[in-house]
């Protein structure tokens, strides 16, 4: 092998990367609720959708009234995004999930599909069908490498892989540290005893909705600035990729969903540059079916014994 | 008669279980005479619902076999049901194991509930939004093979058929005085009732074995007293054998003829009421001892 | 008694009105136009009013109402049961009735909308078997609609079979596709299982889509016009056979072709439905319903837990395979827009709106969802948004559905 594959491969490596930072970051939402409450918040794709839009809009407003250093503009544009989606997310939670605590089986997750198609429709009907576009803020690229083989990371993507690093250690000094970490996990392991020993478990699942919301709301800033194109379909393909890292990584474990986050973009990078791109969507729903088959409690979780 | 009585219904040889490492069950051995009733009794976690678990099919035993007599009188090995029979060269074996290949693909649990096994569970399982007597009807479905295309075109004809199952319904709702409530919803009915639905939509699948798990469980004195005589009635008129799991000691020693005592996956006693009662081992197993 | 506590009510107003603002207003209040921004600081108004308003009526409004209600549905228990029966028969003669004089009656257009309409009663009650009945929640299921319709265009491209022939083998062919896709899901229960089935909907899709050489990719595929046994629907013979209206000496009309599919949709819709109303009263439907309330109570009493799902499966893709084959007969050509998972959250809507497992539930709702949009068009963009709130909005207020189903009753003599 020469070292221009080596660069090659390097490259698909970066890209996939940085893809599955992002979708590690949304698959933490996903992860963290249904370790909790046991349902999967099938509106959570949408969040991120959602926040892609608030992103390009608070940097349009921002260019609207007048410059601000662009650093400045990216932490107001990620602050306000976080800020809206989190409200979503909370109120989300209490509108659509919370009445179902005692409902069947299935009424979850039949009303987060609807709540979903609102989102998507909702979004379609204010901003309207067509594809929309955001400007680039930070232009330039790293370069590794000589000057005709060489492999190469934006300052965006930089970004990416930064963003996810942080936001990944704060939440894990978050669950792991402080008293609010501790209700979180008691609140997984028994509601009914959490609550009885005086842990407020609504409060708690609210939060954690709101810190899935955020968190999706960190990878759709930075995805948006980096790619500066999306819809309003953008939601359901990507939440279902990041579905797919968080039951790779084993539902419910924090650092398992960054790690499927990451395998699933690797393997997605790389199928679509050495094998097919337009079997990658395929591909990544086949890596979801399989392990659902053959390994449903992941990489990372806990296996599930039927009980009788 | 008394020649029949002594006849094995089943025997459990070196039974093991093993959930990653654990050793849920480490070797348990027993039987059961037909027509008789025993008890599995042992502190919590000793092992016994596992052990119900691998009579009834839901779990796959690692070691040792479980034979059960069939209404044919064969002796029958509960994971040939499954096609998962030790494999070896021996000529006889070498056929039985090809003979009941194909239930690796197509067996399962309800195939040693059709065998003869049947059973109910600790936190009772009905079907709660289905009526009483659908929760019963559901437990005959093997007598309405092949009524498929009767039962859609030809609803007349399918009513007729059906009679002789309502009346099998009617006569199990009769014996555990269900049958005022035969319409109702059966998670509406209060728990005792509930426990006497399961136990009569479990002999609806003509089991000649059945397993009650914790029957008297959430019972008061007045309900268990009919339990216990619901439970000798199945040995007496239906010539049933059963085999329960129970922490209600007087229950268990009221009925039964013979008690096997679990702790930790092993059995430690077994005997008639009288020798369990004595038996040092038992009283340790339960109540703790000084000196370890 | 109905006093209303205003204070509170004014506060409750308020926090809502704020809380709808502050998401409305940054996605509403500015709209992207390419790098441009137009900023319509009204627009989010309504929608924060409105949602204000709606909220502390329900809160405060409702409730002198909800009591008497509660008081008067004790009262209304007692039912005629004859009088019920013979109202269901009168009802449902009509009901016929007027079903049969659709073609005859309406213009091509609702003609058009009534075989849409037959089309979603039978996927709708395709999925009522799966879901309603044995509680597997399927949210791939479009993918047996998209089998049926692509089993018809590529047999009738590649090998020319017409649309009778392939009716049956649509039917087969989703079928196998509802067991192989079955196989690996066995163990699996709701919410993993929605995903996968989910999963393998999109496959479907994808491969559709992509598959450029079989089915034509996003281009989609041309479906062969309808014909009565071969005998052709046109004005002008082009195979040379007799014509349709000349040998039923009839005077020509385009919609005869529609009004035969009309009819022949009727038929089948009427069969799956009174199959899918019988099966809760027969032995297997009962086994179905076990099987959704306990899986493991339904092993222990000897029921085949495996045969049973997948007969579910492939009873249910056989009826979307043959929607399917009608889908393409109505519109002579299928791309794989149509089987998007949009479709398969439609379906579910109308089963859920319906009441899982209520076959009446379940057709009115596919009428209402089919022909309401038709007949509000002006509101059409807000579709989705309508069914997407009413999937919320039943799940809370109403789970069981607008029709609930009831189980037989049994006398003992």
């Amino acid at each position: 092998m020469n070292a221009f594959d080596l660069y090659i491969i390097g490259q698909q490596l970066i890209n996939g990367l940085v893809l599955g930072a992002t979708y590690g970051l949304i698959a933490i939402g996903y992860s963290m609720v249904y370790g909790i409450i046991g349902m999967i918040n099938f509106a959570h794709g949408e969040i991120y959708m959602v926040s892609a839009y608030v992103t390009a809009l608070v940097i349009a407003l921002i260019a609207y009234f007048g410059g601000l250093p662009v650093g400045a503009a990216i932490m107001i544009a990620l602050l306000f995004t976080m800020l809206i989606t989190a409200i979503l997310g909370w109120l989300i939670e209490r509108v659509a999930y919370r009445p179902l605590k005692n409902s069947f089986r299935l009424a979850p997750l039949i009303s987060a599909i609807g709540v979903s198609l609102i989102l998507q429709n909702f979004i379609q009907l204010a901003q309207g069908a067509r594809n929309q576009a955001m400007p680039t803020l930070l232009e330039g690229v790293l370069r590794i490498g000589g000057e005709e083989q060489f492999m190469q990371i934006s300052y965006h993507q930089l970004l990416i892989l930064v963003a996810a690093l942080v936001s990944m250690l704060s939440l894990n000094t978050l669950i792991g540290k402080t008293k609010f970490g501790r209700s979180c996990r008691a609140t997984q392991q028994d509601p009914v005893m959490a609550e009885i020993l005086g842990i407020n478990t609504q409060k708690v699942i609210s939060l954690v909705f709101v810190i899935g919301a955020v968190f999706a709301a960190i990878a759709g800033t930075f995805v948006t600035m980096n790619y500066g194109s999306f819809d309003f379909y953008i939601g359901f393909v990507t939440g279902i990729k990041a579905f797919t890292a968080a039951v790779l990584g084993g539902i419910g474990s924090l650092p398992g969903a960054m790690l499927g986050g990451l395998l699933v973009g690797i393997a997605e990078s790389f199928f679509s540059g050495f094998v097919n791109t337009d079997y990658k969507d395929v591909f990544a729903f086949g890596i979801l079916v399989l392990i659902l088959i053959i390994k449903p409690s992941g990489l990372l979780g806990h296996p599930e014994v039927e009980k009788v | 008669m008394a020649q029949k009585r002594e006849e094995k219904i089943l025997s459990v040889t070196n039974l093991q279980v093993s959930f990653g490492g654990i050793r849920a069950l480490d070797g348990v051995d027993f039987s059961i005479l037909e027509g008789s009733i025993s008890a599995l009794i042992g502190p919590n976690g000793a092992g016994k619902t596992t052990v119900f678990n691998c009579l009834t099919g839901f779990y796959r035993p690692s070691g040792g076999s479980i034979n059960f007599k069939n209404s044919q009188g064969h002796s029958l090995n509960l994971a040939a049901l499954f096609g998962s029979l030790p494999f070896s060269w021996n000529r006889d074996q070498l056929s039985t194991y090809f003979k009941y290949l194909p239930n690796k693909f197509f067996g399962g649990t309800h195939l040693v509930t059709r065998a003869g096994i049947g059973r109910t569970f600790q936190n009772i399982r009905l079907f709660k939004e289905l009526s009483v007597t659908e929760n019963l009807l559901i437990a005959m479905h093997r007598d309405f093979r092949g009524t498929l295309i009767k039962g859609l075109f030809f609803p007349k004809i399918y009513q007729q058929n059906e009679k002789k199952q309502l009346s099998k319904a009617k006569y199990w709702l009769e014996r555990v005085g269900l049958l005022s409530l035969a319409n109702e919803r059966a998670g509406d009915l209060p728990y005792g009732l509930q426990r006497k639905l399961e136990i009569a939509r479990t002999m609806c699948v003509n089991p000649r074995l059945i397993c009650l798990d914790e029957p008297a469980a959430g019972l008061n004195p007045a309900e268990t007293e009919e339990l216990s005589s619901l439970i000798l009635s199945l040995k007496e008129i239906d010539k049933v054998t059963v085999l329960l799991i129970e922490h209600d000691m007087s229950l268990v020693m009221n009925i039964c003829e013979q008690i096997v005592v679990l702790n930790y996956g092993q059995v430690i006693a077994k005997g008639t009421p009288e020798e369990i009662k004595n038996n040092p081992k038992v009283i340790s197993a339960y109540l703790g001892t000084e000196n370890v | 008694m109905s006093h209303i506590p205003f204070k509170k009510c004014v506060k409750d107003f308020l926090a809502t009105f704020l809380l709808a603002c502050a998401i409305f207003y940054p996605l509403m209040g500015f709209v992207l136009n390419g790098f441009e921004l137009e900023i319509k600081p009204y627009r989010p108004l309504v929608p924060a009013l409105s949602m204000a308003v709606i909220r502390t009526f329900f809160l405060y409004g409702l409730q002198p109402f909800l009591q008497n209600q509660w008081q008067k549905s004790g009262a209304q228990r007692v039912e005629k049961k004859e009088k019920t029966a013979l109202l269901a028969i009168v009802i449902l003669i009509a009901t016929i009735c007027f079903t049969l004089m659709v073609p005859f009656l309406f213009s091509n257009y609702w003609l058009n909308v009534g075989i849409l309409c037959l089309i979603y009663i039978l996927l709708a009650l395709g999925l009522n078997i799966v879901v309603g009945y044995a509680g597997l929640l399927d949210l791939g299921f479009v993918g047996f609609y998209a089998v049926g319709a692509y089993t018809f265009g590529i047999l009738s491209s590649y090998t020319g079979l017409g649309f009778w022939s392939v009716l049956p083998l649509a039917a087969l062919v989703a079928a196998g596709f509802g067991i192989l896709l079955g196989f690996p899901v066995l163990r699996m229960h709701g919410d993993y299982l929605a995903i996968v089935t989910l999963g393998f909907g999109e496959i479907i899709r994808l491969i559709l889509n992509n598959w450029t050489e079989l089915t034509g990719g996003p281009n989609g595929m041309r479906i062969p016009p309808l014909t009565f046994f071969g005998i052709e629907f046109t004005r002008r013979s082009k195979y040379g056979g007799p014509l349709f209206h000349e040998l039923f000496s009839l005077e020509y009309s385009s919609a005869t072709r529609f009004q035969l599919l009309y009819l022949v949709i009727l038929a089948f819709t009427c069969l799956v439905a009174y199959i899918s109303w019988r099966l809760p009263k027969i032995a297997i439907g009962r086994s179905l319903l076990a099987l959704r309330e306990d899986e493991i109570a339904c092993r222990s009493l000897g029921i085949n837990h495996v045969g049973t799902k997948l007969m579910a499966f492939a009873s249910g893709a056989s009826i979307a395979g043959v929607a399917g084959v009608f889908f393409g007969a109505q519109q002579r050509f299928i791309n794989p827009t149509s089987f998007t998972f949009f479709e398969s959250a439609l379906i579910l809507a109308i089963v859920v709106l319906g009441g899982l497992g209520s076959t009446v539930g379940v057709i009115i709702a596919a009428v209402v969802m089919t022909a309401l949009p038709e007949l509000l068009r002006d509101f059409s963009e807000y579709r989705v948004l309508l069914f997407g709130l009413l999937m919320v909005i039943m799940m809370i207020a109403k789970p069981q559905g607008l029709v609930r189903q009831k189980y037989s009753q049994y006398t003992f003599e």
